[in-house]
């Protein structure tokens, strides 16, 4: 039986993929969200019925059979699936969410050209993302990494017609190239490295990609190649950060919001991001062994979280808010995973990490369908200059954005309250380690000042918007309504997870015990719950919220004195680091390519025809010889026969 | 015996030449010559068909190369009035097919069919005369393929040539196309003539050991693999003569290949050539014709001189490939003709192929041979597609920001995008299989070489993804459109017929890359028997880690 759950997750999503594909061909458009939702809702059924009947099966991790991909010489490749409660656990936020936004899409988009072209391509997600949940081997988890990539492509890209919406996208695919060419990289040397451990077969190099020999055979690994490792691990990072939108790869993310809101709530907030953060959850054995790598994880965490939260402060556009939050948040959930860095903290990092994944996806993706109401009623209008006080007219929005607000800010007894507590806390617990002590303690300086400026951001963003004198822009209309049911009803089911889900799971170590079923997330030492932290986090989130407040009041463009101005230009600016890989990364490149194109055509070419030109030079050295006069042939046959002769009579 | 071989080769000849002889006549013949490309696409599916079911390869046979279906008459043999160590020279000829060359077969016939449908709307005049020279080449293409000695393989590599010359200057851009298309003459003639005498001197290599002169390349196959095994048992000074006596040959058969293959810094006929020709007829020459060279490394290199391949081409040639990959792509990027951009683009993908092919194990060697026909099918519909566009927009340039044709140009522009994912080497199509395999196969002999190569996959997305936002994306296609004919609307039926076939076969390939893999299978693991030893024996250092761990 749950062989067959197993299965439906990922091809549910996959032929409600082809069916819409057919549609849109078809051009039957208006009913391409019915097979979309039909097949999402089964996807969602069928992970919840995994959980309940326990289909990580007896020993925590079972391995449902597929076909055999390939099989060439060293390299075997099966399509199968691997469960486990960390698997299950991000599972059911991925097809959970998906079913509430693909309804909530189902009105947004319904006058759009691309109706059934949208549900296609969201089905797809859902089947690549669930594929990559599901992955029992690596180079699996390579290729449906790519296809979400892809899927993310042609959602951002989704109105191609906008100049904008059309370079986004092809930032975003090209930013998470690079990251994933570090990830191949890292998982061909793996592959290598493992073929090579004493004891294995010399034959079967890439064989064992499955992450269940990846654990077995890394303890020899860790004593023959530790150098390797190190550098593996690294490689594989450097993919985790790419599509998590981590510094410096998380350029591409705030211009991912040029895609439909939904999408942007779905792929770039709730579940397609935080896959860089599974990979380094499902590869924590693997990181256990180079805690310097997890250092750098963490360092890299801190600075993104901190700077995307300074630019969240002073961005105009709601939706490049709440896109620089999840880039902010995501840096904390990679903060918390380097605290594995410490011995035996490894699996209480993870569960901290992925609690806060469960619940940023809640109130992240409310927090992105509430912008797209508003943008909606605005008329595809989402500067936060043109519009103010909507809570007349957008009364439940309101609400809902508040309470994902809410959470978000870390307000006390609210899902983020507890998921972002329990990242400080394990922060702070890090802290005592002797050897990476000093950086978790600048990581938990960092965690507390980064949750201080997302209460002030978030508060901010939500009373500039719904609070104040009620402005409409001109968009609008005189059509500026409320969203009807069908996006209403997703959003509260997704309301009462971001007020609820936090509190069930986290104080009541539910998530915790249910991710210690898993073989490699064991718990090894009993958690701490820091009453001081705790106290420490909500003050600072009722703090920042007041300060948001606070500045939503006073009129952003008037203050101009010296260093806040500055701050505000950088913030504004994205820290210019859009403007330097463009300038000194880009450009050079493109320099480079118009230098060897140049040379192509004037070295190598001009080069290789001189060659060709040498026969015609030979030529020429004879040419003077045949100049048509009859005496000079007559004097050189002479020549010829006297010389003929004389070797005849010599001889 | 099987005559399906001479039946392939001669149907689509004989039927390019009727269409020929029928002189003016031979306007009404157009759909005779299409109906004879689908049957030939036919025959070659009924190639791969037999050779699936043909002769499984002889576990204990020397031979690294074999076939597993033939076609050798008795009265096919040459008499030559000359003798070699006092033995009167008769050459056998024969012909045969294992996986690879089954894989060729097919791909030679499904692009000749697409780009004889394709020729229809895209070829304006001497239709008839453009669709015969399609066939000869096509016929000279298979005999390619199938040869299984070395005066019919050199006999069918020079005649493709012919037709090739007539079509490039006949229908392309008249003002260049003379002195693109002598360049390209001229580029591989100088690769053929060492390339002949390198055959020469396998064939009097051959009868100075074993009496008499072959040119079979079953017997030479065995003789050669003989041969390196008693010098491998005599030790390293055997080998090292073994080496020297190979490299001579092996440098003169490079250097014919190369160019076919467009290695760098000999790769420069290609985008001359692809810019000038049509490009229905560039999508037969990229495609098939620039895989002759990979081809013939496979067929005649790699089996006959492995332990000279090994000593020093192979990190030359793989380094080349690597950096082949990464200029290519960097070039590509520079160039404001379209043409051009697809042409380096092949040179980059190209080389993964060389990488594959160099690497000398079963899984690089795979990824190399699947590779060949993946990007055959992919660079066809490339080509095909911008073939199509720049029927439709005029003075198309890669330069061009925001053109917007896919609001004008659907079914063009999804079929352009999934082909340029598939180029760039998306998994679950047919790309990731083959470029996955090659990096794998040269991460177990240098993984410095991976590391340059695996930057190809970020750069191919680069341009392609370029073309797509800039030609396809961007604006609603009628403010900056300036149409070349008006109402010629999207693609017809027909091509989106051939092109969603072609698309089809990518993703079979990539979401089950077994079947094909299994029909390469044997021809691998046979000449893995010569090639993973030869190139162990010459770089001792290769698999370091495996030595580290042993110590």
């Amino acid at each position: 039986m749950p062989n067959l759950f197993a299965w439906v997750v990922p091809m549910a999503p996959l032929v409600g993929c082809i069916v819409c594909a057919v549609l849109s061909f078809r051009g039957d458009r208006k009913i391409a969200h019915f097979p979309a939702i039909l097949s999402l809702l089964f996807a969602a059924l069928s992970s919840l019925c995994l959980v309940f009947f326990g289909g990580q099966g007896e020993s925590g991790t079972t391995t449902y059979e597929g076909y055999r991909y390939l099989h060439v010489g060293g390299l075997t490749l099966d399509i199968s699936l691997k469960i486990d409660t960390l698997c299950l656990t991000l599972l059911c936020v991925v097809t959970c969410i998906s079913a509430m936004i693909a309804i909530y899409s189902k009105d947004y988009m319904h006058d759009d050209p691309g109706y059934a072209r949208y549900f296609s391509v969201f089905c797809g997600f859902v089947f690549c993302m669930t594929m990559l949940v599901l992955s029992h081997n690596l180079l699996m988890m390579y290729a449906f990494w790519e296809g979400v990539g892809t899927c993310s492509y042609l959602l951002i890209g989704f109105w191609f017609r906008k100049p904008s919406a059309a370079r986004a996208a092809t930032k975003a695919f090209l930013v998470n190239r690079i990251a994933d060419c570090g990830f191949l990289f890292g998982i061909l040397l793996l592959g290598y490295a493992m073929g090579q451990v004493a004891g294995q077969a010399s034959d079967s190099f890439f064989a064992r990609l499955n992450f269940d020999n990846i654990f077995t055979s890394l303890p020899a690994l860790a004593s023959q190649h530790p150098d390797l490792l190190v550098w593996i691990s690294l490689l594989l990072m450097i993919g985790a950060i790419g599509k998590s939108a981590q510094f410096p790869f998380h350029v591409w993310l705030p211009d991912a919001m040029e895609g439909p809101t939904p999408v942007s709530a779905l792929i770039h907030a709730a579940t397609m991001v935080t896959a860089g953060v599974y990979l380094m959850a499902r590869l924590s054995p693997l990181m256990e062994y180079t805690p310097w790598v997890l250092s750098v994880v963490g360092w890299l965490g801190g600075i993104t979280a901190f700077i995307a939260a300074l630019m969240a402060l002073f961005q105009d556009d709601l939706k490049r808010v709440l896109a620089y939050s999840t880039v902010s948040q995501l840096g904390y959930l990679f903060m918390a995973l380097s605290a594995g860095s410490v011995k035996g903290f490894m699996a209480l990092a993870v569960t901290a990490a992925m609690f806060h994944l469960v619940t940023h996806a809640f109130f992240k993706a409310l927090l992105f369908l509430a912008a797209g109401n508003v943008m909606h009623a605005m008329g595809d209008v989402i500067d936060m200059r043109k519009f103010s006080g909507l809570k007349r007219v957008l009364p439940k929005t309101n609400l809902l954005f508040l309470v994902g607000a809410a959470a978000l800010a870390g307000i006390p007894l609210l899902s983020g309250f507890f998921s972002k507590d329990g990242i400080l806390a394990v922060l702070y617990d890090a802290s005592a380690d002797g050897e990476y002590g000093f950086q978790f303690k600048v990581l938990l300086g960092i965690g507390f000042l980064t949750a201080f400026m997302t209460a002030v951001y978030t508060s901010k963003a939500y009373f500039r918007t719904f609070h104040g004198t009620e402005r409409i822009p001109e968009e609008a209309g005189h059509h500026a309504h409320e969203s009807t049911n069908v996006m209403l009803a997703p959003m509260a089911l997704l309301a009462v997870g971001a007020l609820v889900v936090g509190g069930a799971l986290g104080p009541t170590h539910i998530l915790a015990d249910y991710l210690g079923k898993s073989p490699t997330l064991v718990p090894h030492g009993e958690h701490h719950e820091s009453l001081l932290i705790m106290i420490a986090s909500g003050i600072v989130g009722i703090a920042g919220c007041a300060v948001g407040f606070m500045l939503s009041k006073a009129q952003p463009s008037t203050r101009t004195d010296g260093a806040m101005a500055a701050i505000a230009d950088f913030g504004k600016n994205r820290l210019y680091i859009d403007w330097a890989y463009s300038r000194f990364i880009v450009l050079p490149l493109e320099f480079l390519a118009g230098v060897l194109g140049w040379l192509d055509t004037n070295l190598v070419d001009a080069f290789v025809m001189k060659i060709a030109d040498l026969p015609r030079l030979a030529g020429l050295l004879g040419q003077r010889y045949q100049n048509g006069r009859v005496p000079a042939y007559t004097f050189v046959t002479a020549v010829g026969v006297a010389a003929v002769a004389i070797w005849i009579v010599s001889r | 015996m099987d005559y399906l071989i001479p039946i392939t080769i001669l149907l689509p000849l004989l039927s390019g030449l009727a269409i020929f002889l029928a002189g003016y006549q031979g306007r009404k013949l157009v759909p005779f010559g299409i109906a004879a490309s689908l049957a030939t696409l036919l025959l070659s599916v009924g190639v791969v068909y037999s050779t699936f079911n043909g002769a499984k390869a002889d576990p204990n046979s020397l031979a690294t190369v074999g076939s597993a279906i033939e076609f050798a008459p008795s009265w096919l043999r040459i008499q030559l009035p000359v003798s070699i160590a006092n033995h009167p020279v008769r050459w056998q000829l024969q012909f045969g097919v294992d996986g690879i060359g089954a894989l060729m077969v097919l791909l030679t016939g499904i692009v000749t069919a697409a780009v004889c449908i394709f020729s229809l709307q895209q070829i304006r005049d001497r239709l008839h005369q453009y669709i015969a020279l399609i066939l000869i080449s096509e016929s000279m293409l298979m005999g390619v393929f199938m040869s299984m000695d070395l005066v019919s393989f050199y006999l069918f590599f020079e005649a493709v040539l012919l037709p090739l010359i007539l079509l490039i200057n006949g229908w392309g851009n008249s003002k260049e196309a003379l002195s693109a298309s002598r360049k390209f003459l001229l580029f591989t003639l100088a690769g053929s003539v060492p390339m002949v005498i390198g055959f020469i001197g396998i064939a009097l290599q051959s009868a100075s050991i074993t009496n008499p002169s072959t040119v079979d390349l079953e017997v030479l196959s065995a003789m050669a693999n003989q041969q390196q095994t008693e010098a491998v048992a005599g030790g390293a000074e055997l080998v090292s003569t073994l080496a020297t006596n190979q490299q001579w040959i092996l440098w003169l058969l490079l250097l014919g290949f190369g160019i076919k293959l467009a290695v760098l810094p000999l790769h420069t006929w290609l985008p001359s050539t692809y810019a000038v020709a049509n490009p229905n007829t560039t999508a037969l020459i990229a495609s098939v014709v620039a895989k002759l060279g990979v081809f013939g490394i496979v067929r005649i290199v790699l089996p006959l001189t492995p332990i000279g391949l090994a000593s020093e081409a192979q990190i030359l040639f793989a380094s080349l490939g690597a950096i082949a990959i990464v200029y290519g792509a960097f070039v590509a990027l520079s160039q404001s003709d379209l043409r051009k951009v697809f042409a380096y683009s092949s040179i980059s993908h190209m080389g993964f192929v060389t990488v594959g092919l160099m690497s000398l194990n079963t899984e690089g060697m795979s990824g190399a041979a699947i590779q060949m026909f993946n990007h055959g099918i992919i660079t066809c519909a490339m080509f095909l597609l911008l073939g199509m566009l720049e029927q439709r927009r005029a003075n198309l340039t890669f330069t061009m920001e925001d053109l917007g044709m896919a609001a004008l140009y659907p079914r063009i522009s999804v079929l352009l995008i999934f082909f340029t994912l598939a180029g760039a080497g998306l998994p679950g199509l047919n790309g990731f299989v083959g470029e996955l395999l090659a990096m794998m196969g040269m991460t177990r002999v240098n993984a410095a070489i991976t590391a340059i190569a695996v930057l190809g996959t970020v750069l191919g997305a680069w341009y392609g993804l370029r073309i797509v936002q800039r030609l396809m994306f961007g604006s609603d296609g009628h403010s900056k459109h300036k149409p070349l004919i008006e109402g010629q609307g999207d693609c017809a039926s027909l091509e989106l017929t051939t092109l969603a076939f072609m698309a089809i076969v990518c993703v079979y390939i990539g979401v089950r890359p077994a079947g094909p893999m299994k029909m390469i299978e044997p021809d691998i693991a046979r000449l893995v028997k010569v090639t993973e030893p030869a190139s162990k024996i010459m770089h001792p250092d290769v698999d370091t880690l495996a030595q580290t761990a042993a110590k």
